[in-house]
């Protein structure tokens, strides 16, 4: 023991002797959390010096020492507290003893974080009939191995134990340059033992599998060759399991694959190819399909079968194993804070099941990068703005990846450090209180954020022209009230509900064939946009939606009436909500029954080229559908009339394009399963 | 849950109350469900006295 420890029977000891209490108190906290990482979270013992357990351990410690400060000021005395030359002596004892400590674990750590180089499992000659020595040695010793060098560099100051794969996992939270070299340690590393020198055909689990999900061998490989010719410039192609437990072909650019969070659609990798040039034109110039076709000689089937068996044996794990996988990654912050929570209804543990009720591996990523940054944001979890926000975010399943995913951008996002929102939030961080206009803070980072994407598209191809759609339903120059006015009237009996719903169809009849008001954009190209071949996909003048959002999530373009979004209005909601939201969903059954109301959609249309959705993919117009919609924001207790869009319903595969500012429109497919083709209303 | 503490050092025996509301802070923030026995040394062999909070 040195000044702390703790037994498997809930014994700690703390050494008190000489010490100041701050000190003694630091290192009860210590032992307390690993008590918790025992009993709570159901880790193993690690070591104790470094390690995930070591690490926590120290920084909670010391973050429960200065909360402690915090909350009782009055005891800053006592913390620090005199002990004679005794404790003196031993203060400056425990000082160098803690300076030496942090050295040995400063070497060990470095020595640890430093990312090793795979060795080649054979020689450089032995896949002559697939590859030559010479781009074997090159690619070995001057590409990969540069990679991993970089990678280490790269990483040189980040705190924190690094692992390749968890590197690869969480890619999102590095920088290109990390996510570039950790790409190629890491697609290499695993592509050497891809390759065998003795010819293999598949067997195994792998080969069932493969009959399974393909059909047969040739198809698998046909696939596979296609994504691998396809693939334009410098690549990969994969044979990989996704969430679902099939397998999947994909391409990736770069140096990316299929285990970033960034890559949509991901899974594990089990087989892959590097069409890069570095990895043929030694031998094969210009014919990567003649690269591609001997690439299946050397295929190591017993390594492919043994990852597959790995990866299926994984996903058996019971469930509670699994929970504890998951919490203790660091990345699964949804797990931990639901079980600090303490309670199964918490907000946390409501966003858990949430989760875990997502099919789409990229939204999951998402939700918990946004957790991850909203956590780090956050001192205090369980009370305060953080449970909130999780709270309104759940309000509507449809969007609360989305919503969290805005709100974590906005915080992180250093240009509104002098924004007066985020100071508001800023001030919250250690609060108990939660500020009263909450949603109204929430909803103006959202719509920064929006704008902020929106705007990032201003340049040489395209600028800003925000349109809306009005539904004009005061006609006659005696007809002035506003809408919560003649709420107002028919409350109070002045006024039947048929009656004023008569009034506003005419009138809405009228505003449909006026042919004023159809175009409803954010943005005009200024010049056109073409794809890798040099068509023109769209000409100058086309008009685009902007959402920062997934494509997958249904949206609304237009809302009409939304009289309780204005703030004022808030506290006669209580008493005109019923009568509002008979009154919308009466409109709504109307303009599903009149062709004109449907024309109106047609002629919006019409107008548009197509949605910009996020990470800068656009997709045509004509895979699009809008409809009348009577759901309100957070569901259906405040209907809302609107023009929603959403994938039409004939589409299972889409033609996307993503936009390169500098370059062409590179085209992508995506796949949109049945569910997220759904039109989204409320009951009448 | 219960938390037993035993005080063999006198300086920190003397300061039970900032003992306790550090403890209770713990508990607030990393909840436990064990009981849990704390014993505060002098030097490193045991002598006992011993309080219990909740």
């Amino acid at each position: 023991m040195s000044t702390g420890s703790r037994r498997g029977d809930h014994l700690i000891k703390v050494l008190a002797k000489g010490r100041l209490n701050r000190d003694i108190m630091r290192t009860l906290a210590h032992e307390w959390v690993h008590e918790y990482q025992m009993t709570i979270l159901g880790r193993e013992h690690g070591p104790n010096i470094g390690g995930i357990n070591e690490d926590e351990a120290n920084a909670f410690a010391g973050q429960i020492v200065k909360k402690f400060e915090k909350k009782y000021p009055e005891l800053e005395e006592l913390m620090y507290e005199h002990k004679g030359i005794e404790g003196k002596v031993s203060l400056l004892s425990e000082q160098i003893l803690l300076n030496e400590k942090q050295l040995i674990k400063k070497n060990l750590v470095s020595e640890m974080k430093s990312i090793g180089i795979e060795k080649l499992p054979y020689s450089y000659s032995s896949l002559n009939r697939f590859i030559d020595s010479k781009t074997m040695n090159i690619h070995y010793n001057k590409h990969y191995k540069g990679y991993v060098d970089k990678l280490n560099k790269a990483i040189k100051n980040i705190d924190g134990d690094l692992e390749l794969e968890e590197i690869i996992r969480t890619i999102s939270k590095f920088d290109n340059k990390v996510r570039n070299n950790a790409g190629g340690a890491f697609n290499h590393a695993l592509f050497w033992k891809m390759l065998s020198p003795k010819k293999q055909l598949p067997s195994g689990e792998i080969l069932k599998k493969i009959k399974k999900d393909f059909g047969n061998i040739k198809k698998m490989k046909d696939e596979f060759n296609e994504a691998a010719k396809d693939r334009f410039g410098s690549g990969w192609a994969w044979l990989y399991l996704n969430k679902d437990g099939d397998l999947k072909i994909m391409s990736t650019p770069n140096q990316d694959n299929p285990l970033m969070n960034i890559v949509k659609k991901g899974g594990y990798p089990l087989l892959g190819l590097d069409v890069w040039e570095h990895a043929y034109y030694l031998k094969y110039q210009n014919k990567r399909d003649e690269y591609i076709q001997k690439f299946w000689d050397v295929v190591n089937w017993e390594f492919v079968n043994d990852l597959f068996v790995g990866r299926t044996d994984k996903k058996k794990l019971n469930e509670s194993q699994e929970i504890n996988e998951i919490a203790l990654r660091r990345s699964s912050k949804i797990d931990y804070l639901c079980l600090q929570s303490k309670s199964e209804k918490s907000p946390y543990c409501e966003l858990k099941n949430f989760r875990d009720g997502l099919e789409d591996q990229y939204l999951i990523n998402e939700l918990e990068r946004s957790i991850f940054v909203l956590d780090q944001f956050f001192g205090k979890k369980n009370v305060g703005t953080f449970p909130v926000i999780v709270q309104l975010a759940l309000q509507d399943k449809s969007r609360t990846v989305n919503f969290l995913e805005l709100v974590a951008d906005f915080i992180v996002d250093k240009e509104y450090d002098d924004d007066q929102v985020k100071k508001i939030l800023n001030k919250q961080k250690y609060s108990t209180t939660i500020p009263n206009d909450i949603e109204g803070l929430l909803a103006y980072a959202r719509q920064k954020e929006h704008s902020k994407y929106e705007n990032s598209f201003v340049g040489n191809y395209f600028e800003k022209n925000p349109t809306k759609l009005q539904l004009n339903y005061r006609c006659s120059d005696d007809a002035k009230e506003t809408l919560i006015e003649l709420l107002k009237k028919i409350h109070s009996g002045t006024e039947t509900l048929n009656y004023t719903f008569f009034q506003i169809t005419s009138c809405l009849s009228k505003s449909f064939k006026s042919g004023s008001y159809y175009i409803k954009a954010d943005l005009i190209t200024k010049q056109e946009l073409k794809d890798e071949d040099g068509n023109t996909i769209f000409p100058s003048g086309s008009f685009f939606e902007v959402k920062k959002m997934d494509p997958f999530i249904d949206s609304y373009l237009s809302e009409f009436f939304s009289i309780f979004k204005q703030s004022s209005l808030s506290s006669e909601k209580p008493i005109y909500i019923k009568l509002y939201n008979e009154l919308i969903d009466k409109l709504f059954t109307w303009l599903n029954s009149k062709p004109s109301a449907e024309e109106y959609l047609n002629n919006v249309k019409s107008k548009m080229a197509g949605i910009i959705y996020e990470g800068n993919l656009i997709v045509p117009i004509q895979y699009i559908d809008l409809y009348w919609s009577n759901k309100g924001q957070r569901g259906c207790d405040e209907k809302r009339l609107s023009i929603r869009f959403r994938i039409k319903p004939e589409y299972d595969k889409i033609d996307g394009y993503f936009f390169k500012d500098k370059n062409t429109l590179e085209s992508t497919t995506l796949t949109v399963k049945s569910k997220d083709r759904e039109k989204i209303i409320c009951p009448v | 849950m219960k938390v037993s503490i035993k005080y063999e050092n006198p300086d920190i025996k003397k300061r039970k109350d900032f003992v306790t509301k550090f403890i209770s802070l713990l508990q607030e923030e990393y909840p436990l469900k064990n009981d849990l026995k704390i014993m505060f040394l002098d030097d490193r062999c045991l002598q006992v006295v011993e309080e219990v909070i909740i």
